[in-house]
């Protein structure tokens, strides 16, 4: 399936055993075609009073990258390089210090730096571009092309190999590459990234993000679909750009606009549209579609050829599905309020696609704290519920299904493995540390992180068995991934990757 | 300076044993320990030693003076309404002798973040303080009469953030201290972490203190009040990323360390000769988040071209975090509870861990305190812990789960464990008899001798025909007050460096100053002299009713970095610099929202008395904008909105968005004048009436209200102002016509 769903999405297909995209595949499901990953290795120590690790104490490292001081991206690795989404406070260029958001690229044999994306922030504070967040999104690779959304509300298109073949594309990168008004630096091809396309969608389409935007873009054929994280302000209530949309299609080769959703998804946002577009193949007689785990707390499928409606080409909603219990929503005829522990949720996870189901679960800013949670899984054919779980919390995280079992962490900091027919719960891993990345399977080892910046390895199947812990020196948010025998770790200071070796 | 540095480390760390007083957040020594002894071997939730427990959410510590302990809480209404207050029960009995409640207004707050901080109270007479999440700075009677009110918002320019989050004051000899974010006129205009010192007894302000330099966050730390090298020293955590030491008698800075690239949230300790620090952002000489410092007091300051000199030395550094839980220090040992739920023990001397212990999943404002050779450390998810203090402790001896979640730190007094969750307060103990407190004597006035003068009030607001009186405080070399003479004359000048050369329309008359009854609009500095000695205040007239502006008068002769011209806003104005400027368009000179900087892509800008009630203002307004965006732009009337907002079209009446909220369709063109008309009608049942209408200017006038919102426990007072948000700043918004009228009686 995953070497199949990759030549029909890729341009040039990644090899197998690449990790091109959030979620490996369109799918989304954390599953590795590989048999298996290192189980022994260690990060190591700090070299005290330094932030470089200590390799003598390292275990099974291949290499090991400074990141900035956070990381939320999930590293995305093909064509010979590791791409990952982090902040700027370990300054790598010359003029470029301080607050800005990067996307890294680094050579997938010994971890040297080929180029960084720099981008400013937009300095609205929190409400739109929170500090030093650092990029978010993954950036999915499709032959020589990365696809990534940035924090200030773009959609880019960069070329893999860097400038060193030419500026290909716009040539507008160094005055991009600065907030407006400040001096404009001179394109240095030994490490700067190069814009094929930038498409700007606050400016385009009026969009307000809420806080960051965060989420990976995915490309389908010729169209890459993205959410827009559109949000609220400060308030937490009010939506400023209502009528905005919060998921859109751009050509993947211009970036020109080519449909968007008009279902009024942007006046019912709960808090934001942080979530990541999935898709499901054809089945059950229904064509393949775009999955959107909205902010409204619904869960959509959308056809993924627009239709001009109004004048305008919009993408056609198939089916939704609420992700809350009507309880969550409601109590006594009266609306439960939002970011209470009982009250309803959006999705931020992103939808996964796998045996002909589609799983996701709700969850909020962890900023909001733990609360309610509902595991669905729905039949894309019929956009019906088949089961929910009920037993999970708040999650941010993407679930993983393997072999009739589905994985799902929840924020809460538990891993729950359920049935994947019949959402019958086999077990339930307590971590004790909150959780915000998502559970990679390889072979027979579930490999998940935490805040405590502990990756514990479970074994799958249907009974509870730790198989062994590894303390990182700092909190993993991000999702490990693996790619040719590689495990890679980014904890928010640090990408490790590890071949056991 | 020198002298400050030769004699860093006097500060008295005796711990006080003062029965029945915890009359600030962390006790009486201000840093989480208490020398009670024989508590309760074991807490719970609803266990044994359980004295009692009332129903009152909240997100702070509630402070003890004698048999009285005072919580600062929130309450909840009918459908979204819910208020702060403040509650002063029986210490010993837990009986309710009063609440006074006290409103949100026009903030950020989101998801009921109130009441986040403490009251003080006041060791002389008594009287407690709490500053709103609002903004509000409001001073009690212990039979709960309100004595005075002070409007920070309004008033001084404060800014209000999404996670409230006031802290608490600090009662300091005769004055309450405050600080936050503020951004009000003239040299104050530029938003910066301020300090404010008011009159405890009349709300007078007595000084303000820019000690720091542009923030990059707001900051909630309370100041800690110590002796230090010949100064009565409040040291504290700022929105800049700094730890700041001011005089606390005269706001003058003594020092900052800068530490962090976020806000400095918690409450610092000292043993007099390192502060330990703590915060839990980006690091200004790292790629790591968070640090735990222990400041060398001993460190040479560097003279700095903003702000107060710079203090660099450090006697260590760790990599771990604190975010906003205050740490506490136990002789040679500092505990510290990290953001992930690791209470650990450091060493003074070099930081080193002695211990740590995973206590719960997370850690947010909630902090320890010391008691009984026991560490009590209530925590984010309502577990509250009982741990081993001490260089061989660590040992978790209880825990227990609380209803919802703890914010605060406990309250330990009088053998009882106070806890403050975001349900309920709960009170553990043997139930031994309550201690009576000793009220302490008034402060003494210095014998001198006087050394330099302050005037006061530090800035002067004058409704037209109003008058106040201007003194002069003669201070010692320690900023202790000798003598408080009347002002003998008062001078209107221009201070070096001001961008707009303005004066205050007012005369000293017999000691006072006094605004005419025409005097408009107007802002000011003032030298002030007495006994041969010259200081300076400043003030501003404000227009009641009626009153008019339409810009053609501004002067617009400044150059924007685009070359376009433009004109300072109205100095008097609150909050409008870089916000605003005055512009030329279509012929006319017209208020225009700036769209250059990100930060201030929303305004809020007040330009009268925060007391100002009873009136009706409108203006013309118009927001540019295409087919996929707009603005929003509206008027403030007694503290509520009424705004037409493009993008949503909607012409809306709010206050606090969780408040209140309701909205009418309204299609607004972009390019095109609308006339906005807003006003307040507080009814003797205490229900607002909140009234909009809006048409195309030039097209007759509706006869009915646009929008009517009926306020149960509404506002009735509060400064005119205008509002204007350019999401992205896209798209300008523009205000002509600015009228103020008195409220007709026939509404």
């Amino acid at each position: 399936m995953t070497l199949a769903l990759s030549l029909l999405l890729s341009a040039a297909p990644a090899q197998a055993a690449d990790w091109p995209l959030w979620g490996v595949d369109a799918t989304r499901n954390m599953v590795s075609v590989e048999k298996k990953a290192p189980v022994a290795f260690d990060p190591g120590r700090l070299v005290q009073g330094t932030e470089e690790v200590d390799l003598s104490t390292a275990k099974g490292l291949k290499w090991v990258a400074k990141l900035g001081s956070q990381t939320y991206g999930n590293p995305t690795v093909a064509g010979g390089r590791v791409l990952v989404g982090t902040n700027n406070q370990k300054a790598r260029r010359e003029g470029i210090v301080g607050d800005y958001s990067l996307v890294l690229a680094f050579d997938e044999a010994d971890g040297h730096l080929l180029w960084q994306h720099t981008v400013p922030k937009l300095g609205s504070g929190k409400v739109n571009d929170w500090e030093f967040l650092g990029i978010c999104s993954a950036t999915q690779i499709v032959g020589d092309v990365g696809y990534v959304v940035t924090t200030r509300g773009e959609v880019v298109a960069l070329d893999l190999k860097g400038l060193g073949d030419g500026n290909d594309g716009v040539t507008d990168e160094a005055e991009h590459m600065v907030a407006p008004g400040l001096v404009v630096p001179t394109l240095d091809p030994a490490i700067d990234a190069d814009v094929l396309w930038r498409f700007d969608m606050p400016v385009e389409l009026g969009v307000f993000p809420h806080n960051t935007t965060s989420a990976s873009a995915l490309v389908v054929g010729d169209r890459l679909y993205t959410s827009t994280s559109a949000g609220t302000d400060w308030s937490h209530l009010d939506l400023p750009a209502p009528f905005a949309p919060t998921l859109i299609a751009l050509d993947r080769h211009t970036g020109a606009i080519v449909g968007e959703e008009a279902v009024g998804l942007g006046e019912r946002t709960l808090h934001a549209n942080w979530s990541s577009p999935g898709w499901a193949p054809a089945t059950g007689g229904a064509p393949a579609q775009l999955l959107f785990g909205a902010g409204d707390g619904f869960l959509y499928g959308f056809d993924l050829d627009p239709v001009v409606e109004g004048g305008l080409p919009v993408l056609h909603e198939r089916w939704r599905v609420d992700g809350n219990k009507p309880e969550y929503r409601e109590k006594d005829g009266a609306p439960i309020r939002y970011a209470t522990p009982q009250g309803p949720s959006e999705f931020i996870a992103t939808p996964v696609y796998a045996g002909g189901l589609v799983y996701n679960a709700i969850g909020q800013d962890p900023e909001h704290g733990p609360g309610v949670g509902l595991l669905s899984a729905v039949d894309p054919a019929t956009g019906k519920v088949v089961w929910t779980y009920d037993g999970i919390g708040r999650t941010i995280s993407t679930v993983s299904v393997h072999k009739g079992v589905v994985y799902a962490p929840d924020y809460d900091g538990r891993l729950h493995a359920l049935d994947a027919r019949t959402g019958a719960p086999l077990w339930v891993h307590e971590t004790g540390a909150h959780i915000w990345g998502s559970a990679l399977v390889v072979g027979k080892v579930i490999y998940l992180g935490d805040e405590d910046g502990t990756l514990t390895m479970l074994a799958v199947g249907k009974k509870e068995k730790v198989l062994g812990k590894v303390s990182f020196p700092a909190p993993i948010y991000s999702s490990p991934v693996v790619a040719d025998g590689v495990l890679y770790v980014a904890t928010q200071t640090h990408l490790y990757a590890f071949d056991g070796k | 300076m020198l002298r400050l540095l030769a004699s860093l480390g006097a500060v008295c760390l005796a711990l006080p044993a003062h029965a029945g007083d915890w009359a600030a957040w962390r006790g009486p020594g201000q840093d989480g320990r208490s020398a009670e002894t024989g508590l309760p071997a074991e807490v719970s939730a609803e266990g044994g030693a359980l004295l009692w427990t009332a129903e009152l959410p909240g997100g702070g510590t509630p402070v003890v003076w004698g048999d009285r302990l005072y919580a600062w809480g929130f309450r909840r209404g009918q459908a979204n309404d819910a208020w702060e207050t403040l509650a002063a029960f029986e210490l010993s009995t837990g009986r309710l002798l009063w609440e006074r409640p006290f409103r949100d207004f026009l903030s950020d707050i989101v998801y009921e973040r109130y009441s986040i901080g403490a009251p003080a109270v006041d060791r002389e007479t008594g009287n407690v303080y709490v500053q709103s999440s609002a903004g509000d700075l409001l001073a009690f009677s212990p039979s709960g009469d309100r004595l005075w009110t002070v409007s920070m918002m309004d008033a001084w320019g404060r800014l209000t953030f999404p996670n409230g989050r006031t802290g608490a004051p600090v009662v300091d000899e005769d004055r309450v201290l405050v600080h936050g974010i503020t951004a009000s006129w003239g040299r104050e205009g530029p938003a910066r972490d301020r300090f404010y010192a008011f009159d405890k007894r009349t709300g007078e302000a007595l000084w303000s203190s820019t000690p720091g330099v542009q923030p990059r966050d707001s900051s909630w730390s309370t100041p800690l009040v110590v002796e230090q090298g010949g100064h009565h020293a409040a040291i504290t955590g700022t929105g800049c990323g700094e730890v700041i030491a001011i005089d606390a008698r005269t706001g003058e800075g003594l020092w900052r360390f800068p530490m962090s690239d976020g806000g400095v949230n918690h409450t610092v300790v000292t043993d007099g000769k390192v502060v330990v620090a703590a915060h839990n952002l980006e690091n200004l000489d790292s790629t790591v988040t968070g640090r735990i410092v222990a400041i060398d007091l001993s460190g040479p300051l560097e003279p700095a071209t903003e702000g107060a000199p710079v203090l660099r030395k450090e006697r260590w550094r760790r990599d771990l975090a604190g975010f906003s839980s205050s740490p506490v220090l136990d002789g040679d040992l500092v505990y510290q509870v990290t953001p992930t739920g690791e209470l650990v023990a450091l060493d003074l001397a070099d930081g080193h861990t002695v211990w740590e212990v995973k206590l719960g999943p997370d850690q947010l404002h909630a902090s320890p305190a010391l008691a009984d050779g026991r560490l009590w450390v209530p925590l984010f998810d309502g577990t509250f812990a009982v741990v081993k203090a001490g260089r061989d402790g660590g040992g978790v001896l209880s825990t227990t789960k609380l209803g919802g979640k703890a914010l605060g730190a406990p309250a330990i007094v009088d053998g009882r464990v106070i806890v403050h969750t975001t349900e309920r307060i709960y009170v553990w103990g043997d139930g031994r008899p309550v201690a009576p407190v000793t009220p302490a004597p008034p402060v003494a006035r210095s014998k001198g001798p006087v050394v330099s003068a302050r005037a006061r009030p530090a800035e002067v607001l004058l409704r037209p025909g109003e008058k106040k009186a201007i003194t002069v405080e003669l201070l010692d070399a320690e900023g202790r007050v000798v003598e408080v003479v009347p002002a003998e004359s008062a001078t209107s000048y221009v201070p070096p460096g001001a961008k707009v050369v303005s004066s205050m329309n007012a005369r000293f008359e017999k000691g006072a100053l006094v605004a005419p009854p025409d005097a408009g609009l107007t802002a000011g500095a003032w030298k002030v002299t007495a006994e041969g000695y010259e200081a300076t205040t400043r003030g501003r007239t404000v227009s009641g009713v009626p009153f008019s502006e339409d810009f053609e008068s501004a002067v617009v002769d400044q150059t924007a970095k685009d070359g376009s011209l433009f004109g300072w806003p109205p100095l008097p104005w609150i909050g409008a610099r870089f916000k605003w400027q005055v512009v030329e368009r279509g012929g006319s000179k017209v208020l225009g929202k700036t769209i250059d900087n990100m930060l201030f892509q929303r305004a809020w800008t007040f330009l009268g008395h925060p007391d100002e009630q009873g009136y009706v203002i409108e203006a013309d307004v118009m927001s540019d904008g295409d087919r996929r965006a707009m603005s929003a732009v509206g008027l403030v009337n007694s503290r509520y909105l009424v705004a037409l907002k493009g993008n949503q079209r909607l012409l809306e009446v709010s206050s606090n968005q969780d408040r209140l909220k309701v909205g009418v369709p309204f299609v607004t063109e972009p390019g095109v004048w609308y006339h906005l008309v807003a006003s307040v009608q507080a009814r003797p049942d205490g229900t607002s009436v909140v009234r909009g209408k809006a048409w195309k200017r030039g097209e007759p006038e509706p006869a009915d209200w646009t929008i009517t919102v009926e306020h149960p426990n509404g506002h009735t007072h509060g400064a005119p102002g205008v509002f204007g948000f350019t999401p992205n700043n896209l798209h300008r918004v523009y205000v002509d016509g600015l009228r103020l009228s008195k409220l007709p009686e026939a509404l």
